[in-house]
């Protein structure tokens, strides 16, 4: 193991160049640190992208398992566009249907974890609130619980007729949904099930930020006759700013790219299907596209493309993202 | 925790209408955060013939602990849940010795492709794993690892390492360096200085990045479906998503499978609650 590795350097190098930035170091011991992340980086991510690259521009597509060498390149090996792949997807209106839905789940979703989590850190922040550690720890639980035992459980919680939310509205008198087997319904469930797993972190970040503000702020404010709604707008989210941006940004991006897939897939795995050969209310962008190569299709050529282009879209993203907030400027220095 | 930073600031007292709003908001919050779970829980101590109600009953009317009887003695479920935690506690070790050191070297050393590291990571993260899983697939096969729990846990240990390794470089940067300087002028080589001074003061990080480690495979189920196919290999995660099928199979058995299989998780995030925290947003801050 590395570490067994590097706790034997050179002894010749232990001369020692004092500087206030790093520590001198052998190149030997430097590689010897840093190679096992390399290595499982080059076999787990790089040749996993470089190999789902090449398959884009195949014609995988067809319904065998594991056809190795039953394909070629397009436009070497047929006559197809080399692009065909990504062009079949490009003019798929699908495609523009699910990167919609998924944009408007990601905003919402967004939008509803910051309410939430800043309205509860507020709350877990006020002087009034007592007990504040055991409110910290019940509320923390949903985020402990493995992903696909929450999306088990809720999907029994909206169950129509045994699910204890439906009885809950009976009580009042109201006759529930069929939720999960409802176009709009379904969409609503899977957004309520992401914000009960995401506000925790949210909570926490933005009670970490408030915390660190300053009391004298808010004093010197009071004693302008400034109200709730001026403080939290002038003084509070400025003040949030440098914890509440980077944690939107990076939810918002495993939100579009990922974070549906393990819930989504167990709870409605896409459905309900509202119009016939059209995707599923809930089928969101990654479940679409993981669809077309396990379900009986089996496009992996398509499959290829969809994973670069949802690659492309993602990098342009964070890139954008870090450059706008410089939340990873101060790390090249 | 620090709440000195509102208390103290005014003399007045708060309305007490406003206490009774915000108290009431509060409870709503931790109704819907724990409602869900204590659900799975009453679910699990429920005879079979209970669990599917058409009206609302929030408490057993007989509580047992058949389900439990059940999966310990007609499933392979303690064998799943083994698997599990060793697959678990592996991961945890790889993680950490995998990201601590190179997120030490990105952080302390100076080297040609440093940044480059840096960008490659930011940017190896934007692509979906999942959509990748044949290649991953195709490797641990050239590996001869196929149904091989080590062959899973290098899968998880990789899969967490950009973030990872982030997220210590950024809290190792907020650890002057003037204490493992002092620390190799009384003699220490840098490895010595890593392990002596660094070590001990980035406990919260390497906390939460063992927490970390540990669940990336605990709740995974789908690159272990495509890789294991041993019935007694299954992780606990992949065998009790076997148990559930549609609402044919009694619930009862999966919610008591659950219950037991969350319990570690959440002893661990209850333990490291206040590391999460701090492990998390120093290095983002500051």
């Amino acid at each position: 193991m590395a570490v067994s590795v590097a706790a034997n350097p050179p002894k010749a190098k232990r001369k020692v160049e004092v500087s206030s930035t790093a520590i001198a170091t052998s190149r030997f011991t430097t590689f010897a640190y840093i190679a096992p992340a390399l290595i499982g980086m080059l076999l787990f991510n790089v040749f996993p992208i470089l190999y789902t690259a090449y398959m884009s521009f195949t014609d995988r597509n067809g319904p065998r398992r594991f056809p190795e060498g039953k394909y070629t390149l397009n436009a070497i090996g047929n006559d197809k566009s080399l692009f065909d792949n990504y062009i079949r997807i490009l003019t798929e209106p699908d495609f523009y249907l699910v990167v919609g839905r998924t944009l408007l789940y990601t905003v919402v979703c967004v939008i509803l974890f910051f309410a939430v989590g800043l309205m509860l850190a507020l709350i877990m922040n006020h002087k009034a609130i007592k007990f504040k550690g055991l409110w910290r720890t019940l509320m923390i639980l949903p985020w402990a619980v493995p992903t696909f035992v929450t999306a088990l459980i809720w999907k029994f919680l909206f169950h129509a007729q045994f699910g204890p939310i439906n009885q809950t509205l009976a009580l009042i008198g109201i006759t529930g949904p069929e939720w999960l087997n409802n176009g709009t319904t379904a969409f609503i469930a899977i957004i309520i099930v992401n914000l009960w797993m995401s506000f925790p972190y949210f909570m926490l970040v933005l009670l970490g930020g408030l915390q660190s503000v300053p009391s004298d702020v808010y004093e010197a404010s009071s004693m302008d006759g400034a109200g709730f709604w001026r403080q939290l707008f002038q003084i509070t989210l400025p003040l949030l700013r440098p914890v509440a941006v980077p944690a939107v940004i990076l939810s918002a991006i495993q939100t579009f790219g990922s974070l549906h897939f393990n819930t989504v897939r167990l709870m409605t795995d896409g459905g309900p299907i509202t119009r016939a050969n059209q995707p599923g209310a809930t089928e969101l962008l990654l479940l679409w596209a993981y669809h077309q190569g396990f379900n009986a299709a089996r496009l992996f050529g398509v499959v290829g493309a969809l994973a670069v282009i949802i690659f492309l879209i993602m990098l342009v993203v964070t890139l954008v993202a870090s450059r706008v907030t410089n939340a990873t400027k101060a790390a090249y220095e | 925790m620090r709440t000195s930073s509102v208390s103290s600031t005014t003399n007045q007292r708060t309305n007490p209408v406003t206490v009774v709003v915000l108290y009431a908001i509060l409870i709503g919050a931790i109704i819907f955060a724990i409602f869900p779970i204590y659900f799975v829980v009453q679910a699990a101590f429920r005879p079979g013939n209970q669990l599917y109600s058409t009206t609302l009953q929030l408490f057993p009317a007989n509580p047992t602990i058949d389900n439990f009887t059940y999966i310990f003695t007609q499933t392979p479920f303690p064998i799943w849940l083994w698997n599990s935690i060793k697959v678990g506690i592996l991961t945890t070790i790889f993680t950490l010795v995998i990201t601590i050191s190179a997120g030490y070297a990105l952080s302390r050393f100076r080297f040609r492709g440093r940044s480059s590291v840096l960008t490659m990571m930011l940017t190896l993260q934007a692509f979906p794993a999942l959509l990748g899983i044949f290649a991953i697939y195709l490797i641990l096969n050239a590996l001869g690892l196929i149904n091989t729990h080590l062959g899973l846990v290098l899968a998880y240990s990789i899969g967490g390492i950009t973030f990872n390794t982030w997220n210590l470089k950024g809290y190792f940067d907020t650890i002057p360096i003037d204490l493992e300087e002092a620390a190799m002028i009384d003699g220490c080589t840098p490895t010595q200085a890593f392990w002596r001074v660094m070590l001990p003061l980035a406990r919260p990080v390497i906390a939460v990045t063992a927490l970390f480690g540990f669940l990336s495979g605990w709740g995974e189920f789908v690159l272990a479906s495509l890789i294991l196919y041993d019935e007694n290999l299954y992780t606990a995660a992949l065998g009790i998503i076997g148990l559930q099928d549609g609402y044919r199979t009694p619930w009862g058995w999966f919610a008591a499978a659950s219950l037991i299989f969350s319990i570690p998780v959440v002893i661990l995030f209850l333990f490291l609650q206040r590391n999460l925290v701090s492990g998390l947003s120093q290095g983002a801050v500051k």
